[in-house]
């Protein structure tokens, strides 16, 4: 039986439930981290909204600097260290026909983060105009994505 | 969802303005300012990932903050045909849903000026056809952080058709009202 658990604005999920899809519906500009150790269940989402904390207060899921290294300990914590991970990244729209300044600093300051921690990203499905939403499917290890199909978007 | 709350009659006169501009019965119900949890924020129109046609406009002077008119594609559509007549293009129904967005973020500011005392002035208006909770959010990623959010839900009814819509009001910290 597949459980859907939806991650809001700014939150940071972790499962090592096989059946568990960690999800973002109506992703806009922000992006939604997903770290996994292949050949295990071990899953972590971050919903990030904006690319440096600033020293802000808030969740660590909010911003790219501080949602990375709280995904890796997270998955640290269940015994995967981060050579082992990977990562698979979605998000990063111009929506509403906004230039598309802070979903493209989102998308560079997630992967330089990564980037820091050696973890290489397999799936991408960044930047655009369109919204997502995002699911992670924890046995097939990749993200599905979805957005509004054409008789959707015409009105 | 929005939490209902008895408001006094019209405060904004958008009551009537719409029904000037429709020509039918509108009816509005509103809620209190109030700040929500992040999480619920692209949740407040409906389903963060339902089809949505939003209007927004940005808003300068005494005032700073952001209006986002969200209306399911079903009851633009409606507008659409109220104010240019059936079988109209998308885009003429977009440019429909615009001028609804003006006049009610026009009425917004109006008051939220009043209550500092000075003017406020809305941007032009851009529309989109896009998941409620993507274009919410990408909003929310422009505002102050944790703004205050007021959330006012219209409902109209023409010709026995429901029309239904949600204003969100972003109010940056830096503005007073």
């Amino acid at each position: 039986m597949v459980k859907r658990t939806p991650v809001g604005l700014g939150e940071l999920c972790i499962s090592a439930d096989p059946h568990e899809r960690l999800c973002i519906f109506g992703l806009g500009s922000c992006i939604a981290v997903y770290l996994y150790a292949p050949g295990t269940s071990a899953t972590a989402l971050a919903h990030v909204v904006l690319p440096e904390s600033q020293g802000r207060p808030g969740e660590p899921g909010r911003y790219a600097d501080t949602a990375v290294p709280a995904l890796v300990a997270g998955l640290r914590s269940l015994g995967h260290e981060p050579h082992r991970l990977r990562a698979a990244i979605a998000g990063g729209a111009a929506v509403l026909g906004f230039t598309s300044e802070i979903g493209q600093q989102n998308i560079r300051a997630v992967r330089r983060y990564l980037e820091d921690f050696g973890i290489p990203v397999v799936q991408d499905d960044t930047g655009g105009i369109r919204g997502r939403s995002v699911e992670f499917d924890p046995q097939g290890q990749h993200i599905e994505v979805r957005v509004l199909a054409a008789p959707q978007v015409s009105i | 969802m929005i939490p209902k709350e008895p408001v006094e009659h019209d405060p904004t006169g958008l009551q009537d303005a719409l029904s000037e501009l429709l020509g039918v019965h509108v009816d509005l119900q509103e809620s209190a300012p109030q700040r929500y949890a992040l999480r619920d924020i692209p949740n407040l129109a409906g389903p963060a990932d339902s089809s949505a046609v939003a209007v927004y406009l940005r808003a300068a002077g005494v005032f700073q903050g952001q209006i986002l008119l969200i209306l399911p594609p079903q009851s633009a559509r409606r507008i659409g045909d109220l104010m240019l007549g059936p079988g109209k293009s998308s885009e003429h129904v977009l440019d429909a849903c615009r001028e609804l967005g003006n006049i009610v973020a026009s009425r917004y500011l109006s008051r939220m000026a009043d209550a500092i005392g000075g003017r406020a002035i809305p941007s032009t208006p851009l529309s989109t056809v896009d998941m409620a909770g993507a274009v919410i959010s990408s909003v929310l990623q422009r505002a102050s952080h944790d703004p205050v959010v007021h959330a006012i839900e219209l409902r109209m009814q023409a010709a026995g058709d429901a029309i239904r819509g949600t204003v969100l009001v972003l109010q940056d910290q830096t503005s007073e009202a």
